[in-house]
């Protein structure tokens, strides 16, 4: 540990240079403006930008490209908290409270708690990241298919926890989004299901399209039958911009907890970042005395995930870095760069060139505490978007959208696709259906399938395959804690009563 | 050229001076003629990855060395869904436009084997073959599995003995190799458990972890592994050893006449003459000798390589045949292909 200080001191020497500065700043920046705009996401902007940088020296174009990817998900909870639009997966549960809070006129507060719980969280995930590097770097890889399908069983049970008030309709939504998940070529068989023999659909319904749709289109059309009536109500901010005492207190052991959420969730390959919102966001509603008041605007539904989703990045670093394994396409994209540069990640990178994997983590500590600064002020800009007229705003909202969605793949059926999801969207609405659930089971139910289905092949189709790992085991037993909880949480109760009352 | 000269000579010197003009412009045009097409507008480079994916990387090199040398005027778009089906649709629909090319791999031709589609590339115009990857086989350091040999007994006893990823596609030129391998050792292809995932690197990851035996795809996903002492290449399935690679046996030395490339091709549109597509024969020649491919296809462990659109041609229909036949022997041909 005294060795991992001692590099580090040495990474502060390389990262504090003038040139890596400008660098750590220009990549921060870039990322904020990525994060806020929905579509594009850190994966897309780092590939474009990777050719530009051919020039520049190794360490400085990694400093900026790590800048661009860490610094993309602090701007990601913007146009979820403003205008219920969440540009990437992981900022999804920051919309739930985070729209409600601006609703409840409280947007500067939510925006200010999400730049801090996410550059808090960044903060530790780097210093976890500078001391358990090296002791963690095996940790990804005992991750297999069946300790996977566990893990996605247990966050599933966390989305069966976010149905709302009535349990049938959450679990109509969450069905819904299983059934999309299988929309595709069926990876393990090479067949293609419900595609309605359309190439566009071969590759699945993506994620973006859904939650563009679903958030971002249907409330477009809220606001215009709104309009149309006459009854548009401006959200007006209430009390100071700033964050109250009260907010303060309730947000310090959320965000404590999203980052250890978020770190051990990231250093594992594959949906680290958003199953880490998920599982933060339904710790926090689980811990929490007003159970019911998730939904209308908890700072704490916004404080752990916006902290679980930034240390889910120092902890991606930790297999990228250490065994040259990314867990997303943002780090793989990030380990092109590497291997372009001719450096190949993994234990001898810390070995032959410690002052360039040192400087980088050591700009990650810069680089957070530059997003502060670029973010917080921000804020007060942001919550301005609000003012603009309703009129003007929706239109804005469908061409930030549209484009979102046409730069990813450059297809049209997709816009039309999303159109279908605003549409169904609005329905949700109008009938009081929750559409958080189907957005995740979307998500994780791909996963879910594939890595049920890998293990059963690997295992040759024995199911005992799900409980012959240690971390098989705790992840059944935590999932079967979870789903019994709203059972045996009542009876404990009756039972402390009546203890208390003989 | 000289029939002007032979017109009636005129008199007037401004008639002189505009046969001399006209001479000249003819002559200035004399180039052109003889290469007779070039773009008169941007190309688009068109990709079926997402950017920052595998052929993505090679579009972008591409465009860069044509800007950097002049060479053509390109953007890159990305058009990305159904395994290349939409990008080649994209630009099978611009009849006779030289304007559209499109990168393209095995794919194209299994796709519609397995009727994932109807688009074949018949139905485009065949433009040059750039280069190709190796395929390898890969175990992590601790596995059993010494050599080829030992892999090869294990599939000719039980086929179904090994959990082998071939990256993320069934059917593909990654499966084939095991297939060939299972059918050299007369073993049903059928019968061989194979493991899907999102990508390369996700069946790196499983195989280090040894969560499954073996995976089979382009070398680039194994050789860092490799170099870090974690995992063990038992062969290639290329024609001849890669320059890459010179220590890595191929399949063939070793017994097994399987060969499998990861190779690229270029397609256009339908339709394009004579003169587009030797315009394109003549713009991929001329960016293979220059010394940024060289550098990308050595950086990227690709193997040189280059055929003008006719050859290349050949070489798909003979791939193609093959495709068909190990299709049909792993049960993925769909009825009347």
């Amino acid at each position: 540990m005294m060795d991992a200080f001692g590099h580090l001191l040495g990474g502060f020497a390389v990262a504090l240079q003038p040139a890596h500065l400008a660098y750590v700043f220009l990549g921060c920046l870039l990322g904020t403006v990525i994060g806020v705009l929905p579509g594009i996401g850190p994966a897309a902007a780092i590939a474009l930008l990777l050719p530009i940088t051919y020039g520049i020296e190794p360490t400085a174009a990694l400093i900026m490209l790590c800048g661009i990817y860490y610094g993309a998900m602090y701007g990601g909870s913007t146009t979820s908290i403003l205008i219920n639009t969440p540009g990437e997966s992981s900022s999804v549960m920051t919309a739930l409270d985070g729209y409600a809070m601006a609703r409840n006129g409280r947007a500067g507060a939510a925006l200010a708690i999400a730049a801090i719980a996410s550059f808090v969280a960044g903060t530790l995930s780097v210093v976890l990241l500078s001391l358990l590097a090296v002791p963690l770097a095996g940790f990804a890889l005992k991750f297999g298919p069946a300790e996977y399908f566990t893990l996605m069983l247990f966050a599933m049970t966390s989305v069966a926890a976010l149905t709302g008030p009535s349990l049938s309709k959450g679990l109509l939504a969450m069905f819904l989004g299983l059934m999309l998940a299988t929309v595709g070529i069926d990876l393990q068989s090479g067949q293609q299901r419900f595609t309605f023999d359309l190439p566009e659909l071969q590759d699945g319904i993506g994620f973006i399209v859904v939650v563009v749709g679903l958030f971002a289109i249907a409330e477009v059309f809220c606001g215009l039958e709104d309009l149309l009536k006459g009854q548009s109500e401006v959200v007006r901010l209430s009390g100071r911009l700033w964050l109250t005492r009260e907010e303060w207190r309730r947000s310090m052991m959320p965000i404590l907890r999203g980052t250890g959420i978020g770190f051990f969730k990231g250093v594992l390959p594959g949906a680290g970042a958003t199953i880490a919102t998920i599982l933060s966001y339904s710790v926090e509603r689980m811990l929490s005395r007003e159970k019911e008041k998730f939904g209308t605007g908890m700072i704490e539904g916004v404080a752990g995930p916006e902290a679980a989703n930034n240390a889910s990045t120092g902890g991606a670093m930790v297999p990228l870095l250490t065994l040259g394994v990314p867990g997303s396409g943002s780090t793989a994209v990030l380990l092109a760069a590497f291997i372009m540069y001719g450096l190949q990640p993994g234990p001898l990178l810390f070995e032959k060139r410690p002052d360039l994997v040192w400087g980088l983590i050591a700009s990650m500590y810069i680089g957070n505490l530059v997003l502060l600064v670029l973010n917080l002020p921000l804020v007060g800009v942001f919550v301005r978007l609000l003012r603009i007229p309703i009129g003007l705003l929706l239109p804005m909202v469908v061409s930030i959208s549209a484009i979102g969605i046409f730069a990813v793949n450059g297809n049209i059926f997709e816009l039309y696709l999303a159109l279908g999801f605003g549409v169904l969207g609005y329905a949700f609405r109008k009938l009081a259906i929750p559409v958080a659930p189907l957005v995740l089971s979307l998500v994780l139910g791909g996963m879910m399938e594939q890595s049920f289905r890998q293990a059963m092949t690997i295992s040759g189709a024995d199911p005992g395959v799900f409980v012959r790992s240690t971390i098989c085991i705790v992840l059944l037993a935590a999932s079967a804690v979870a789903l019994s909880i709203p059972f045996i949480a009542p009876l404990l109760r009756r039972l402390a009563v009546r203890s208390s009352a003989t | 050229m000289h029939r002007s000269a032979d017109r009636p000579s005129p008199s007037h010197p401004s008639s002189w001076l505009r046969l001399a003009a006209a001479a000249a412009l003819l002559f200035a045009a004399a180039p052109l003629l003889a290469q007779a097409w070039k773009p008169s507008r941007t190309v688009e480079l068109v990709v079926f990855a997402s950017p920052g994916g595998g052929n993505d990387k090679a579009a972008r090199a591409l465009q860069k060395i044509w800007a950097d040398n002049k060479i053509v005027d390109a953007v890159v778009s990305n058009r990305v869904g159904g395994g290349g089906t939409l990008a080649y649709t994209y630009v099978s629909q611009k009849a006779g436009d030289g304007h559209y090319i499109a990168i393209a791999q095995a794919g194209v031709l299994t796709n519609p084997l397995a009727g994932r589609t109807t688009l074949t590339y018949n139905d485009m115009t065949v433009l040059p073959y750039i280069g190709t990857e190796p395929v390898s086989l890969a175990v992590r350091t601790e596995s059993p599995i010494k050599t080829l040999k030992d892999f090869a007994d294990r599939l000719r006893g039980n086929p179904a003995s090994l959990t082998i990823s071939p990256g993320s596609t069934l059917a593909s030129t990654n499966h084939f190799v095991v297939a060939l391998l299972a059918r050299a050792v007369g073993s049903d292809p059928r019968k061989l458990r194979m493991v899907t995932f999102g990508g390369g690197a996700e069946a790196a990851t499983n195989v280090l972890g040894g969560h499954i035996d073996a995976m089979v795809n382009a070398s680039n996903n194994a050789v860092p592994h490799v170099q870090a002492g974690r995992m063990r290449m038992l062969g290639i399935a290329s024609p001849k050893r890669v320059a890459s690679l010179p220590d890595v046996p191929t399949f063939r030395e070793l017994g097994f006449d399987v060969i499998q490339d990861s190779w690229y091709v270029f397609l256009g549109p339908r339709g394009l003459t004579q003169a587009q597509i030797e315009f394109w024969d003549d713009v991929f020649a001329r960016t293979m000798k220059t010394p940024e491919w060289k550098k990308f296809v050595a950086e990227n462990g690709w193997e040189y390589g280059f055929m003008p659109s006719r050859e290349t041609a050949a070489f798909l229909k003979k791939e193609h045949e093959e495709a068909r036949s190990i299709m049909s022997d792993l049960g993925a041909l769909k009825a009347g292909q």
